[in-house]
């Protein structure tokens, strides 16, 4: 039975009405972010904003704030003219999760790669890599348990990285400057404590980060519409007395708790412009810097990457500290995903959209995967059939067609 | 000029005995024009040709295209990549118009069968086209073809056959077609008004 939509038109309005008192609280609260950060913008605050920071760490108050890296507070800074060449090579990835109502158990990754060189006029060169997964030691866990949906997108995450630096290597030596643009965090979120080889994971990723790194590429997380709030940590932090800074205080935001770093940030970014260089405090981080040394410590901007006559739309950019050492490299890059993002209405990296379409893995395309791989175990005297469950199921979501009765 | 099964301008998509639809990657857009002749196969016995006339070439559009047309700052990098690796097809229509036996004989009706999907789809070469050309029984189908514009459609056509002929030959070419258009037409003097002041000698001579 299809949703019944006229079950929902009275909590779809409520859920409006709500939202539109939410207003008022969060314009409020942007009022009082902007007077902390205002309060704080002066070069001279730059020290003290530091020291406040390493109390809390000091105090060991569970902080998980953002520190400025060495810029002010409210500064905002314009991208750099455009490159006039440059290469750019952007990953994504998609994946089909394992089904035990599966003819057969297997799971795939889809890699899709895009590479531009900037300023060229030349067609970008594109590929995608599929890499099929059945054997057990790849499906099973190391307590004989079929690996998780959160297990294979960190696999997924690790091969992202790893054919961006592959295909960094390959581009190496050119004199074009060189710009890696990952979809997403570079703080490898998705790899939970559910993950039993995030060890093993975890060194690849490293190793692929370390190769960009030997390879004088640049690289960068593009988040788009991100919902973090860093910097407000770091504003209740500074709102916050020093001698009243405990782990229960700063388990919220205080008076802007709720607030996202971007609902205040906009006020301030005209078009291309970014904020300052910030480092975020999580365990994620630390981690990066012990493993990967201070070079693969991830520092963060926001950027509007808005046209001049739109309203601000603002990403978060997640860059290692290998990238931030040189500021004119970063304003590069900067003026770099600005262009990107110019290059289609719904101002997102045009690379990234490009990767992900030559990733994604469609439904219709699921379906014949698995007939291929059905068709594949019968001829080899398998005996391959779906699940009952999944069978029903097929036929209950299939495409609906039309009985014609005839006289 | 194409060699006779040199590469293939597209592939099919749709098909009927009546004609059929291929589609092709915008780099081919080039090599397209309308009241072309084209040809392919409608079964694996090779010895069989299927000949139609190109008559409606349109270019499909998807959302990401959308934007791009709107966005302010286009590279020509991203225009090369739309076009020449996305899977924006150019469909072309095909009207049947006749085929080769297996005997070799060029026969202007409809096929026997349509090609099937997949079946690659060739420009014809000068010679084919002449060939094909020299019998004019095709008109009947081209001009009473709902789907078409049939007039604009010959008469692209017989501009293009005229130039595949020695220049001695190419105002008898078109007289003759002209005067079996009359001889077809005759009931609608509209159309075949039409079609005469398109193929008229001295303007193919012109516009040449």
């Amino acid at each position: 039975m299809a949703l019944e939509f006229h079950k929902l038109t009275d909590q779809v309005d409520r859920m409006g009405q709500d939202l539109a008192n939410q207003q008022e609280e969060i314009d409020s609260k942007i009022e009082v972010a902007l007077q902390i950060l205002n309060a704080h913008a002066d070069p001279a605050y730059l020290q003290y904003i530091l020291d406040r920071v390493q109390d809390a760490v000091a105090k060991d108050a569970g902080y998980r704030g953002a520190r400025p890296l060495d810029e002010p507070l409210g500064n905002t800074y314009p991208p750099d003219s455009l490159p006039e060449s440059a290469t750019i090579i952007a990953t994504d990835g998609s994946q089909i999760a394992p089904n035990t109502h599966g003819a057969a158990l297997y799971y795939l990754l889809n890699i899709g790669t895009i590479i531009v060189h900037h300023g060229s006029g030349d067609a970008p060169h594109i590929l995608s890599q599929p890499y099929l997964f059945y054997e057990p030691e790849y499906m099973l866990t190391q307590d004989r348990g079929l690996i998780t949906g959160a297990m294979v997108s960190a696999r997924r995450t690790v091969s992202e990285m790893a054919a961006l630096a592959e295909q960094a290597w390959l581009n190496r030596g050119d004199e074009r400057p060189l710009l890696t643009l990952f979809d997403g965090s570079l703080l490898f979120l998705g790899i939970g404590s559910d993950v039993p080889d995030r060890d093993q994971l975890y060194g690849i990723y490293f190793a692929a980060m370390t190769r960009l790194l030997d390879v004088q590429a640049q690289l960068a997380g593009y988040v788009d519409r991100p919902r973090s709030s860093f910097v407000a940590g770091l504003l209740h932090l500074l709102d916050t007395p020093e001698d009243m800074v405990t782990r229960a205080v700063l388990a919220s935001n205080g008076r802007i708790e709720g607030l996202q770093d971007i609902q205040y940030f906009r006020s301030l970014l005209g078009p291309g412009e970014r904020t300052a260089l910030f480092v975020q405090m999580s365990p994620q981080n630390k981690d990066f810097r012990r493993s990967g040394g201070d070079t693969h410590e991830i520092a963060f901007f926001y950027i509007n990457v808005a046209s001049a006559h739109e309203a601000p739309h603002l990403a978060r950019v997640e860059v290692p500290m290998w990238v931030v050492a040189d500021r004119t490299v970063l304003s590069r890059i900067q003026a770099l995903i600005y262009h990107q993002c110019q290059q289609l209405t719904s101002r997102y990296p045009y690379v990234l959209t490009r990767a992900d379409e030559l990733a994604v893995v469609k439904g219709e395309e699921t379906r014949q995967l698995n007939m291929l791989i059905q068709v594949s175990l019968t001829r080899h005297g398998i005996e391959a059939t779906e699940s009952e469950k999944q069978s029903t199921k097929n036929s209950a979501r299939a495409h609906k067609t039309r009985h014609v009765v005839t006289r | 000029m194409a060699n006779e099964w040199d590469d293939p301008i597209g592939y099919v998509l749709r098909s009927s005995t009546s004609g059929f639809s291929a589609g092709a990657g915008l780099t081919q857009i080039d090599s397209l024009a309308f009241g072309m002749i084209v040809k392919t196969q409608p079964s694996t016995d090779t010895r069989e040709v299927l000949y139609g006339l190109l008559y409606d070439i349109h270019i499909d559009d998807d959302p990401l295209v959308r934007q791009l047309v709107l966005a302010e700052a286009v590279t020509e990098e991203t225009i090369r990549d739309q076009r020449v690796h996305r899977i924006a097809p150019v469909e072309m229509s095909v009207l049947a118009t006749g085929y080769r036996d297996v005997d070799g004989q060029i026969r202007q009706a409809l096929p026997p069968r349509p090609p099937i999907s997949l079946a690659p789809v060739y420009l014809c070469t000068d010679a084919e086209s002449r060939e094909f050309t020299d019998y004019f029984d095709y008109f009947r189908l081209v001009l009473s073809a709902s789907q078409v514009p049939g007039e604009q459609l010959l008469a692209a056509n017989l501009v293009r056959a005229a130039l595949t002929r020695p220049e001695s030959e190419q105002y008898d070419f078109l007289v003759s077609a002209g005067r079996e258009a009359a001889r077809l037409l005759s009931g609608d003097m509209a159309r075949l008004d039409n079609l005469l002041r398109l193929i008229y000698p001295n303007r193919v001579r012109i516009t040449e």
